[in-house]
């Protein structure tokens, strides 16, 4: 049993003091180096990977990804930790490496600041493409921690393959989703679902034998793509795509039903010689319904879209599932055209002017904001619309 | 069951017996399963699915697959039935 150190008050005098250690030197908090030993240019990538305890390919791939994503800006912040951070100091019968020769450090100096000024005016272009691909590993990272869990292999060899699989995970499931829009759009929306059914009772017996975890995230992909397709309402409308306009000459000519499954839909009623009430039907699965009605004339609208929105007469409205009820009233002499509206994924508009929204058939942002409503008159209904939605 | 048939139990029959049902699968089944079945029930004019249905249904669905793949019991682990431990 070890006696306890004697204490300053209770110490004898007579005894030979215990010869104490030397007080150790407070500890050094652990400064940042250049690698002597793990070095490709200044060494910067090796200090920091022996500075932080991983694997010093992570480091070098995260400083070129930085590179990449800051269109070389960070060529610069290299430079300064090069400059700035010192070597590692020598360890015990460590050899000095031969010293670099000035020419060459200078010559690597030169190099880095050009590539700087040659890539730096590029950099909001080379962000703009690096940025999606920045975030697409991180998705694929998640996904191959999803599929795969974390594996013992954490050098950067395992993770890029393992980003590389999250990706291609997350591309198969990306087309998976797109498949399961496309088959309810198309009228397959029984056989998706029973598809996604199926997969997930097998996942479920799966659990008590072999667990297919692979098949959770594509079956979920294809089951999220049918679902948006189904909310959407763009069940069964089919493969018709691109632009349609009809133009009726008469009211007569005026077709109840008019759809599209995506695209750019126009319905001109302008020319058809309104009188009385004319009920019209529009149903688009993905795009842009316009329904342009002579002026003077009372529009009456019952609408509804998945995910998008509606302007009509320049009152817009939009969200996801987002209904509009305008029931107006037609005065004396004055014709009424009730519209039925049913919009997957898009926008539906009803107005005397066609849109200056869609140019060469793409959508113009700016169509929102700028559309005049001064020279096209209004609804030509009588008391509150009664919007809703 | 004795100490001594224990003992002379296979390997592979021990393993079973420890065997224990697939968490994050039987989750992930039961989401997809739910969003399949919806999906039928919409097609056969059941139901009306819509986005206000649909997206707590998504999220609650990949939720549960994150939380129980979260709740494994730690990174890297993962003692499902059939692989070696």
């Amino acid at each position: 049993m070890e006696t306890p150190p004697p204490t300053d008050g209770d110490q004898d005098p007579t005894e030979p003091v215990a010869a104490t250690p030397p007080p150790q030197p407070p500890p050094q908090p652990r400064r940042l180096t250049r690698s002597r030993t793990d070095r490709i240019l200044g060494g910067v990538g090796g200090g920091l990977a022996e500075h932080l305890g991983i694997d010093p390919l992570l480091v070098r791939f995260g400083i070129g990804l930085l590179v990449v994503l800051t269109g070389g800006a960070a060529l610069l912040l290299y430079l300064a930790a090069w400059l700035l951070v010192p070597d590692a100091p020598l360890l015990a019968g460590q050899a000095v490496p031969p010293p670099r020769s000035r020419a060459a450090t200078i010559g690597g100096v030169v190099v880095l600041i050009v590539l700087a000024c040659i890539i730096v005016p590029s950099g909001i272009v080379v962000g703009w493409l690096a940025v999606p691909f920045a975030v697409l590993a991180l998705i694929g990272l998640g996904v191959w921690w999803l599929v795969m869990g974390i594996p013992d292999d954490r050098t950067g060899r395992g993770v890029l393959l393992g980003i590389l699989l999250g990706i291609t995970i997350l591309v198969v499931s990306g087309l998976l989703f797109f498949a399961g829009a496309a088959g309810v759009a198309g009228g397959g929306g029984a056989v998706v679902a029973a598809v996604v059914l199926g997969a997930g009772l097998a996942l479920i017996a799966s659990a008590f034998v072999r667990p297919l975890r692979w098949l959770i995230v594509p079956a979920l992909a294809l089951g999220l793509g049918a679902g948006t397709a189904v909310a959407a309402g763009v069940e069964g409308v089919g493969g018709s795509t691109g632009e349609k306009v009809y133009r009726p000459a008469s009211a007569r000519a005026i077709l109840p039903h008019y759809d599209l499954g995506a695209g750019h839909l126009v319905v001109d009623l302008r020319n058809a010689d309104l009188t009385g009430e004319h009920r019209v039907d529009v149903e688009i699965g993905a795009g842009h319904a316009e329904i342009l009605v002579p002026e003077g004339t009372c529009v009456a609208a019952d609408l509804h879209a998945g995910i998008g929105g509606f302007d009509v007469f320049g009152h817009g409205s939009g969200g996801i599932d987002v209904d509009r009820l305008e029931d107006g009233r037609a005065p004396a002499g004055t014709p009424r055209v009730v519209v039925n509206g049913d919009v997957g994924l898009g926008a539906l508009t009803i107005d005397h002017q066609p849109s200056d929204g869609w140019d060469d058939n793409h959508w113009n942002d700016n169509h929102w904001r700028n559309h005049d409503r001064s020279d096209t008159g209004d609804n030509a209904c009588i008391g509150d619309p009664g919007v809703q939605g | 069951m004795t100490a001594a048939t224990q003992a002379t139990m296979p390997a592979s029959a021990t393993r079973a017996s420890r065997a224990r049902v697939d968490v994050v699968a039987l989750v992930g089944g039961i989401s997809v399963a739910v969003i399949g079945a919806l999906l039928l029930l919409d097609v056969l004019d059941a139901l009306n699915l819509r986005f206000a249905a649909l997206a707590p249904i998504a999220c609650a669905a990949v939720g549960g697959v994150l939380l129980a793949r979260g709740l494994e019991g730690g990174p890297g682990r993962t003692d499902a039935p059939g692989e070696p431990e």
